[in-house]
């Protein structure tokens, strides 16, 4: 009995513990989901801006604007394309609300030095505008850096190329991939699958060897490790244009699409593995045309929206989707006029750009030839508060355009930022309707705060003799 | 009576509270080579006697007898009191000395009783320790009888030239009789002389050794001090500091107290100093010969080594199992026997299985950690210091960390000496102290060193070094000892009790230092033990003890004890442990043969052991019931215990005659069982880390040694899976981090104290970067002292880690961070931020983490940052708490933490009843 009664005492305690399992594996950190972006947005804390497309050299010339509500304190970082070499920074201050603009040639000219911009508070918004004789080109810069990114709009058909920045200014090595589609759905390329991207590095790849004679092209970026911020950059023989990442949203706003005469499209892209309803709303300075074009795009095949024929410019679009999607806003110029130039004329002698013609040259007594290309990402939420940084050119025009799409009029206050003191400006803008606001030229405007007693969305266009860039404003969050 | 007269001889004997001056005059009578006077120094009362019809004087002094003598009188023939010369002794001391010519000559000197030799010269080792070269009870057969030359002479018999003695400034008054005589051979051999040995002059006594211990061994040192010339003296002295040590701790093992003497024979010294010097000097003026010479006559290596190794292996022996120890015969016969095969397999085992914690030190892996470089440092932070993990905090010490502390001490802070001590010896005890525990229960020896073998190598012992406990590793060496004192048959007397009770809760102690849950095991497992044995006494008795042994031994965990949360540590964590369903159901079958074929003393200890091991086998996987990973190790170290005690009875079983044929069956089973887990055992001799894992830490962490002394000034983030960090860690949303000491935390830095206001602090930084609220964690790090961030873990590959692939995305998207590629297998990055400093001073200089205190230059009316928990501990004054952190002067050049009062007062206490303990320990095992 001694024995036996511990016996099956321990029979029991053994038993008991054989049937004990295994923890379940702990949930893991939970640090947000990194491979989903936030909306790219103007936040009252310090913020760090990346500017992919940066150049300060012979020909090309970038200034970097910065819009500020807050006093802030403002570190421009310059990479250098030497590996192993201490970029350059720039430091310098603004009493807020302000504007400043920095022309990059002054601080440092070494041709591309993506960079980035570090200010101490907000809300508080960067931009980059590239300029050179034949071009103008630029967009606002990202301050949300997911792991995967969506990038449309891209073309390689003849006389067109595409390249994609990837800018590293972080830390760590980044492992990239690069998933091509086009008109061809799913278009995989081996060359781009595990690109290396050193950190406070970047790559810039030219994707005509690639991906040659595609009309159109998306791209979908994601780093298995590190992070990088993608750029898209497409030229022509008429101009270039640079837009960002975007991140997949149902809802797309762009302000304006009609930037001089180009002719304006709609690329989008599903970010799932689903087709998807594209509608797409029309909104001109007078009403919207609802539901103006209504498409199926398939999963994997971007597609190109024309927008030209529902309504005469300028108007804007706003974009509905059943699904995420990603898109961008693409203007070129009309085929119409490309195929019109004739022999012996030579693009970039004739100065006239669609703004002027509209205004001043009759066009019957002057053979038209409209000169830019642009493109850029739209704003996924409407807000009423947005960070505008914006540059203006002696000779160019700079114009904020309002959008309302909702169903009240807006009474919309914009306060143009520069070092000194200007008055702000008070217009009201119509449901569903665009409007053009145009800034002084030459007074040191360097971005506009705007505020709105309804959720608005907010962009910029320059249109002038070297060429056309469209411009997304950043809402503030 | 016939005079030679080839030499005036005078005789002086000297006093020797042994007596015995009756023999030694009549012995001095009957010398046939006569003798010009015998003069008797010291108290000794002679009375009315003669020698050769002179009458036989006293003085107080040697230096009076010396200065009394006639100057006709060439020889001095110094006896001791109670030598019994024989007649011839003296001519032939006299006869040899002139025919070589030597200064100084002795006699061979043997045992009054039995011819044993004593004496036949001597040599010395180095240290001048004293070195017959003769085995114990040698008896004189003649075989060293030759004229030698020898170090030196026995001082029971020697003859000395008068005019050496007098050039040589006589015999050392301060000394020992024997030590005296080395002297005095000694700076005669530095003056030319020769000393000789005449094995034609014996002389009976009793012993050669007289004077108390401690003074013997001062005189010697004495000696050391004034024959040698500086350059010897610098290496011999701190030498034979050690090693006097070292013999006086080690001795405390074989009973033996002499840490008393060891302190009064130095501290004599230290006082007499300035007279040794004196003597020294007048030793070595006009000296012919140099150390050289007194080296030509000395032996190789240490005598008092030697005695202690062969001390120990004579206690060794005696201790392990069989009746017959010493005899050559009886080797012989232990040679052949299974015990002593399976015992010598054993040894080679342990010494195979951790052959690399020889070489390389501990392995730092989870909670196994380097131990401190500086054993009284660990000391001093357990007994009330600052507790180094993390950000720092006053939070107590584990006990391991005295532990550590204390085997540094004894290694002389040797890298690898004390971490082999803890686990080596912990395997040895281990093993040694289950076969004295399966002795309680007259297990055979064989047996039971095959179930010590299972129990500290096999796969609950596996399970404990899986999980890195080091503590509960050290404390499978404890646990059977703990057992075997509370079991062992009691004997009466005040003395046996005393002895017992202290050793009880000296080694209860130990165990609840090393492994503080361990210390509840032994309690509950011997309740269990006495309701079976319900009858019998010894079993409660047992308890009793055990009760007391557990609430003595709590206390000896003072200071630490006050402030433990003893559930706390038993809930941390996930207890489950993964075991082999091979080993389990191998493990089930010896339980269950030892149950059904031990003979009923011995199935009756194998009910108890099956149910000791079911229990640990329950609680290490006992996690859903709330317990943690510390529970699982305690667990384990149950099981393996309660599978020790059933191997043991399987294997007992299977090698007593007259098993019934339906036991058999049962039998054979039971012992492929056992052959499976000895097979299992055996697999920890790949590793060589005694089970323990292999290294993580040294190799992830050593490039932050690459700029030198950086690894001193700054501190590294690792971060990513918890059990790839060190030890404790915190978590931030479910994400495990870990700030540490570079290059390598140490075993002080293993265990975390609760969270303070500058762990918060750091918290709330790494809530923002990981926000993505800043890109720039160098700098929000660097006011912590952080310089690296290591993401532990594959964080690149498609099969990485989930958690170090979060903790490398939130690194990754930073700016002010360079990615390291010098950290191998893992993500490293360092802050581009300069400097960084755990101890930064107000002119941005970083100082250096020396120890436990931080130093640097001394900047006059400067502040000192210093990136700990802020504590009024910290100094110098003044100190002022900035962002959480301390702020002090920095005039002193050093930054030092004063140790908590109260904490400090404890630790002596304990200290005070550990002596007192083994005091009991050591004088009661004499007198008992």
């Amino acid at each position: 009995m001694r024995k036996l009664l511990p016996f099956l005492v321990a029979s029991i305690f053994g038993i008991v513990g054989i049937v004990q399992v295994a923890p379940p594996a702990g949930p893991g950190p939970d640090f947000g989901d990194q491979n989903v972006s936030q909306d790219d947005g103007a936040v009252a804390s310090p913020s760090a801006w990346y500017c992919p497309w940066v150049e300060a050299g012979d020909v090309v010339d970038t200034n970097i604007v910065v819009g500020s509500d807050a006093t802030v304190d403002v570190a421009m970082t310059l990479l250098d394309p030497i590996s192993n070499t201490e970029p350059t920074e720039f430091l310098f201050n603004m009493v807020g609300p302000a504007g400043s603009g920095t022309d990059v040639g002054t601080v440092t000219r070494r041709g591309e030095s993506p960079a980035t911009i570090e200010v101490s508070d907000g809300p508080a918004a960067v931009a980059a505008l590239q300029r050179s004789d034949g071009f103008l080109a630029g967009d606002r810069c990202a301050v949300s850096v997911p792991k995967t990114w969506f990038l449309t709009g891209g073309s390689t058909k003849a006389g067109t190329f595409t390249t994609i920045r990837l800018f590293n200014p972080f830390a760590d090595n980044a492992d990239v991939t690069i998933t091509p589609y086009s008109e061809f759905n799913l278009d995989l390329v081996a060359e781009l699958e595990s690109i290396d991207v050193g950190g406070r590095s970047w790559t810039t790849i030219d994707l005509e060897p690639f991906l040659d004679l595609r009309d159109e092209l998306a791209f979908r970026v994601e780093a298995t490790s590190g992070l990088v911020i993608p750029a898209i950059i497409r030229t022509d023989e008429r101009g270039e244009a640079m837009w960002p990442g975007t991140t997949p949203s149902q809802t797309w706003d762009f302000p304006i699409v009609t930037p001089g005469l180009l002719e304006p499209f709609i690329a989008v892209m599903s970010a799932g593995d689903d087709g998807v309803t594209v509608t797409v709303d029309v909104v001109t300075e007078s009403g919207t045309v609802v539901a103006a074009r209504e498409i199926v795009i398939d999963s994997s095949a971007p597609q190109l929206i024309p927008l030209s024929d529902i309504a005469a410019p300028p108007f804007g679009v706003s974009v509905r989707a059943s699904s995420p999607i990603a898109a961008s806003v693409i203007a070129v110029v009309p085929t119409g006029d490309l195929d019109s130039l004739g022999e012996g004329e030579e693009p970039g002698v004739t100065t006239t750009t669609g703004a002027d013609q509209t205004t001043t040259v009759p066009p019957d007594t002057v053979e038209v030839f409209i000169k830019g290309l642009a493109g850029t990402v739209g704003a996924s939420t409407p807000s009423p508060n947005w960070m505008v940084p914006l540059d203006t050119l002696l000779d160019s025009e700079t114009t904020v355009w309002v959008m309302n799409t909702g169903s009240e009029v807006a009474a919309v206050s914009l306060l143009p930022l520069s070092d000194g003191d200007i008055a702000p400006i008070t217009i009201f803008v119509e449901p569903g309707t665009t409007q053009a606001v145009p800034i002084d030229v030459g007074i040191g405007i360097h971005g506009v705060s705007v505020s709105a007693d309804a959720p608005i969305s907010v962009a910029w266009t320059i249109v002038g003799d070297r060429g056309v860039a469209l411009v997304a404003g950043v809402a503030t969050l | 009576m016939t005079s030679t007269r080839q030499a005036l001889v005078a005789t002086i004997v000297l006093a020797d509270p042994g007596g015995g001056i009756e023999a030694t005059l009549a012995a001095l009578d009957a010398q046939v080579y006569e003798q010009v006077g015998v003069v008797v120094v010291g108290d000794t009362a002679v009375g009315d006697a003669t020698v050769a019809g002179r009458r036989v004087v006293t003085r107080p002094t040697f230096d009076e007898v010396v200065s009394s003598l006639p100057p006709a009188v060439t020889h001095l023939w110094i006896l001791r009191e109670g030598a019994s010369p024989r007649p011839d002794a003296a001519s032939s001391l006299v006869a040899d000395m002139e025919r070589t010519d030597a200064g100084i000559g002795g006699s061979k000197i043997v045992g009054k009783n039995d011819d044993s030799l004593i004496s036949v010269g001597l040599v010395t080792d180095a240290f001048c320790v004293p070195y017959t070269g003769m085995d114990s009870a040698e008896r004189d057969q003649g075989q060293y009888d030759v004229v030698r030359e020898v170090a030196a002479v026995a001082g029971a018999s020697m003859m000395v030239r008068r005019d050496l003695l007098a050039g040589l400034g006589g015999v050392d008054p301060q000394m020992t009789p024997r030590e005296a005589a080395v002297d005095l051979a000694q700076r005669a051999r530095l003056k030319g002389a020769r000393i000789i040995v005449t094995p034609a002059s014996v002389v009976d006594y009793r012993e050669d050794e007289t004077g108390s211990r401690w003074k013997r061994e001062a005189s010697r040192i004495r000696s050391m001090f004034k024959v040698y010339g500086p350059l010897t003296l610098v290496w011999t002295i701190p030498v034979d500091f050690a090693i006097g040590f070292v013999q006086a701790f080690v001795s405390m093992f074989l009973g033996k107290w002499l840490f008393a003497d060891f302190a009064k024979s130095w501290a004599w010294n230290v006082l007499k100093l300035p007279n040794t010097i004196s003597s020294r000097r007048f030793a070595r003026r006009g000296r012919v010969a140099g150390d050289p010479e007194l080296f030509r006559f000395q032996r190789r290596g240490s005598v008092k080594v030697s005695e202690l190794v062969q001390e120990v292996a004579a206690a060794l022996r005696r201790r392990l199992p069989g009746d017959d120890r010493l005899s050559v015969e009886s080797i012989g016969n232990d040679v052949r026997e299974p015990a002593f095969v399976v015992g010598a397999l054993a040894i080679v085992f342990v010494l195979l299985s951790s052959r690399n914690i020889w070489s390389d030190g501990l392995p730092a892996v989870g909670f196994t950690l380097p131990l401190p470089s500086n054993g009284w440092n660990a000391i001093a932070g357990y007994a009330g210091g600052w507790n180094p993990a993390g950000l720092g905090s006053p939070d107590p010490l584990r006990p391991l960390l005295a532990i550590a502390g204390i085997a540094k001490v004894v290694t002389l802070n040797s890298t690898t000496l004390a971490a082999y001590l803890l686990t080596a010896g912990s395997m040895l005890a281990g093993i040694w102290g289950m076969t004295r525990l399966l002795r309680t229960w007259s297990v055979a020896a064989a047996p039971a060193l095959i179930a010590g073998l299972v129990y500290v190598a096999g796969p609950t012992a596996q399970g404990i070094s899986g999980n890195t406990h080091l503590g509960t590793t050290v404390a499978l060496g404890v646990l059977p000892w703990a057992l075997r004192l509370c079991l062992a048959p009691v004997s009466n007397g005040t003395w046996n009790a005393a002895v017992r009770m202290a050793s009880v809760i000296l080694v209860f102690g130990v165990l609840g230092a090393v492994s503080p849950l361990m210390l509840l095991v032994v309690a509950p497992a011997l309740g269990v033990y006495a309701v079976i044995q319900l009858t019998d006494p010894d079993a409660w008795l047992a308890l009793i003890l055990a009760l007391v042994g557990t609430a003595g031994g709590a206390l000896l965990l003072s200071p630490w004890i006050w402030s433990a949360d003893l559930i706390g540590i038993a809930e941390e964590g996930y207890a489950f442990w993964h075991v082999s369903p091979v080993l389990a159901v191998a493990g089930g079958t010896v339980a269950l043969a030892a149950v059904g074929a031990g003979r009923m003393g011995l199935g009756v200890v194998a009910g108890w052991g099956t149910l000791l091991a079911a229990a640990g086998f329950l609680g290490a996987r006992s996690g859903d019931f709330g317990y943690g990973v510390e529970t699982e190790s305690v667990s384990l170290a149950i099981a393996g215990l309660g599978l020790a005690v059933v191997i043991a009875v399987v294997a007992d079983s299977v090698l007593s005659p007259g098993i019934a044929r339906g036991l058999r069956f049962a039998l054979a089973a039971g012992t492929v069982g056992v052959l499976l887990l000895v097979v299992g055992s055996l697999t920890i001799v790949i590793g060589g880390r005694a089970g323990l894992p292999g290294d993580l830490y040294v190799e992830a962490l050593g490039f932050t040694q690459a700029n030198e002394g950086e690894a001193l000034r700054a501190r590294v983030l690792v971060v990513g899976p918890s059990e790839l960090l060190p030890g404790d860690s915190r978590t931030i949303r479910g994400g495990s981090y870990k700030v540490i000491s570079a290059d390598v935390p140490d075993l002080g830095e293993a265990r975390l104290g609760p969270p303070l206001g500058f762990d918060d602090l750091l918290a709330a930084k790494l809530e923002a970067i990981i926000a993505g609220q800043t890109r720039r964690a160098g700098g929000e790090l660097a006011s912590f002292g952080i310089h690296w961030i290591v993401v532990m873990g594959d964080s690149s590959d498609r099969g990485a880690d989930e958690a170090s692939v979060a903790w490398r995305n939130v690194f990754a998207g930073q700016l002010d961070l360079l990615p390291l590629s010098a950290s191998t297998g893992n993500t490293a990055f360092v802050t581009d931020i300069e400097p960084v400093g755990r101890a930064l001073t107000s002119e941005l200089n970083s100082w250096a983490r020396v120890g436990w205190t931080y130093s640097g230059e001394p900047e006059e009316s400067r502040r000192v940052f210093v990136a700990e928990n802020a504590d009024e501990g910290w100094g110098p004054p003044p100190r002022v708490t900035v962002g959480e952190m301390n702020e002090v002067s920095a005039s002193d050049g050093v930054v030092t933490y004063t140790p908590d009062g109260p904490r400090r007062t404890q630790a002596w206490l304990v200290l005070i009843s550990i002596v007192a303990l083994f005091s009991v320990v050591a004088i009661g095992r004499r007198l008992r």
